[in-house]
């Protein structure tokens, strides 16, 4: 009887920390931190969105090596400030292979954050203010096929954390390909790219904010690959965005 | 005279046997016999053959099939023609079931020369006639998707002009539309890939003579070429030109493909 006890109180523990478990992978909010991070050039930005009204206190870190075993950036302790975005910068080492590995931890919590890497999608800027237009170039280049028969659908509209205020994705403009060189009789190749735009949802607080198109290769749709695109962050009236953090000014950094 | 080195002779002879030994291999894209020019061109499986007969009398003409399929048959039965004085004859043959795709070529005989002429393609290179009269506009579709590899490290650069036959048969070429690539279809919400084409237009020579042939090339430029074409020529179609005063008799329709039996199951 008493083993029978202890194997379903581990059963009942098993069972109450995976949505745990899961949680702590996840993308997204915990504790009231939002973090998105996303990678232009060399440079790491993470921005870290506290939609609470006290401060708290996460860990920047990496699992991702360099060559010699080390972390590629040290990691950073920062005080967030309540209802505030703040946005840290960091220049990850260069010997560094594979998918870069972001994790903001704060207390006993913390949560994986994906690096975008702007390689399709290149919006104006990942941290917008509510109500207002954004533009997404999208290059497609890296999305033509050899078949030349690719087609893309873009969602007819974005989806936000909440899912309340969800609004249409229009294509702007689609330029690029091969081109005449004006007066002249030569043809040269300029990526091709298409420019979405939309209009952030009008909210006080905090949402993140993204999107995703579908594309389709041949002369069949049957088979199509969904592209996710750029997670965005979105603040209304209530939240302040700091920009970028130095070390002289109340971003928050606590020297370690 | 000076004598010949033995390097020298050599390289004579070897040229000469090269010359001799692939006459398929030499073939132009225009044959002269005479006043009278010779072009030749595929359509689908059909090869159709140009023949201006620029001058004063009538030329009698046979035109074989040069090359064979892989059972040893050519292409096409041989024919013999008359054509006409002051006049353009189109004919065509229908290759036979065994051709796969072979480079065609064509041999026109008349009773003391001969030209072999390549059959031309339309891969790269669709003009909207391969014979045209004096002064009429020419628009020549060309294909780009030839360019997709390395389309980000190659500029294409057309001919300023044409060049014919003769010394004045020369004209502008000017790039009408490049279009293609990524468009945004309203109606069915979606992005779609056009392969990439451009138009070329030009405005066909007025010939010294009767009649002349005239062509041009693009280039693929390397990024890295600084201004040096080197070996990315493309030739671009060879056209025949023919004047206002000679008559055009275009006999292809009557050697289509013949209509199977209404019982050719059985």
């Amino acid at each position: 009887m008493k083993r029978l006890t202890i194997a379903l109180l581990a059963a009942l523990l098993l069972i109450g920390s995976v949505p745990a478990a899961a949680q702590w992978e996840s993308y997204g909010t915990v504790t009231d931190v939002t973090a998105i991070a996303w990678l232009e050039g060399g440079t790491l930005s993470v921005a870290l969105a506290n939609s609470s009204n006290t401060r708290t206190t996460v860990t920047v870190s990496t699992n991702t090596v360099d060559s010699w075993g080390r972390p590629v950036f040290a990691s950073r302790q920062v005080s967030i400030p309540g209802r505030t975005i703040v946005l840290e910068t960091f220049y990850p080492g260069t010997y560094w292979r594979g998918e870069l590995d972001v994790r903001v931890s704060g207390g006993f919590r913390g949560f994986k954050v994906p690096v975008q890497n702007g390689d399709i999608f290149q919006p104006d800027s990942y941290i917008v203010a509510a109500n207002t237009q954004l533009n997404v170039r999208v290059n497609l280049d890296n999305l033509l096929d050899s078949s030349g028969q690719t087609r893309l659908v873009v969602d007819d509209y974005y989806t936000t954390q909440g899912g309340a205020q969800d609004d249409r994705i229009r294509i702007e403009s689609i330029g690029g390909g091969l081109t005449q060189v004006r007066g002249t009789n030569t043809i040269e190749y300029v990526k091709p790219y298409m420019v979405l735009r939309m209009k952030t949802p009008n909210i006080a607080g905090l949402t993140t904010l993204t999107f995703g198109m579908r594309k389709s290769e041949g002369p069949s749709n049957w088979w199509q690959e969904r592209i996710e695109g750029p997670t965005i962050l979105v603040y209304g009236r209530n939240m302040r965005f700091l920009g970028t953090s130095s070390y002289d000014d109340n971003s928050g950094r606590v020297a370690r | 005279m000076r004598r010949l080195s033995s390097v020298q002779a050599l390289t004579a002879a070897v040229f000469i046997v090269v010359l001799l030994a692939s006459p398929a291999a030499a073939a132009m894209r225009d044959g002269w016999l005479g006043d009278m020019a010779v072009v030749a061109w595929l359509e689908d499986s059909t090869v159709k053959v140009a023949l201006a007969n620029g001058g004063t009398s009538r030329l009698t003409v046979t035109l074989t099939s040069e090359g064979w399929d892989q059972r040893r048959r050519p292409f096409f039965l041989d024919r013999t023609l008359v054509v006409p004085a002051r006049t353009v004859v189109i004919e065509a043959f229908n290759l036979n079931s065994t051709w796969r795709g072979e480079p065609v070529a064509v041999k026109v005989s008349a009773w003391d020369r001969e030209a072999v002429v390549e059959v031309q393609t339309q891969e790269i290179f669709s003009p909207s006639s391969y014979v045209v009269r004096s002064q009429e506009e020419l628009q020549v579709f060309v294909d780009l998707a030839f360019l997709a590899p390395e389309r980000e490290t190659v500029t294409l650069v057309v001919d300023d002009v044409y060049r014919g036959l003769g010394q004045s048969d020369v004209g502008e070429i000017t790039v009408k539309s490049v279009e293609g690539g990524f468009y945004f279809s309203p109606a069915r919400q979606r992005v779609e890939w056009i392969d990439p084409y451009m138009i070329l237009t030009m405005q066909a020579p007025r010939p010294q003579r009767e009649v002349t042939t005239f062509s041009f090339s693009v280039y693929k430029v390397p990024e890295d070429a600084r201004g040096r074409y080197s070996d990315q020529e493309i030739e671009g179609p060879t056209i025949l030109v023919f004047s206002r005063q000679l008559a055009y008799q275009d006999n292809s329709h009557l050697s289509s493909p013949p209509t199977p039996a209404w019982d050719w199951r059985r």
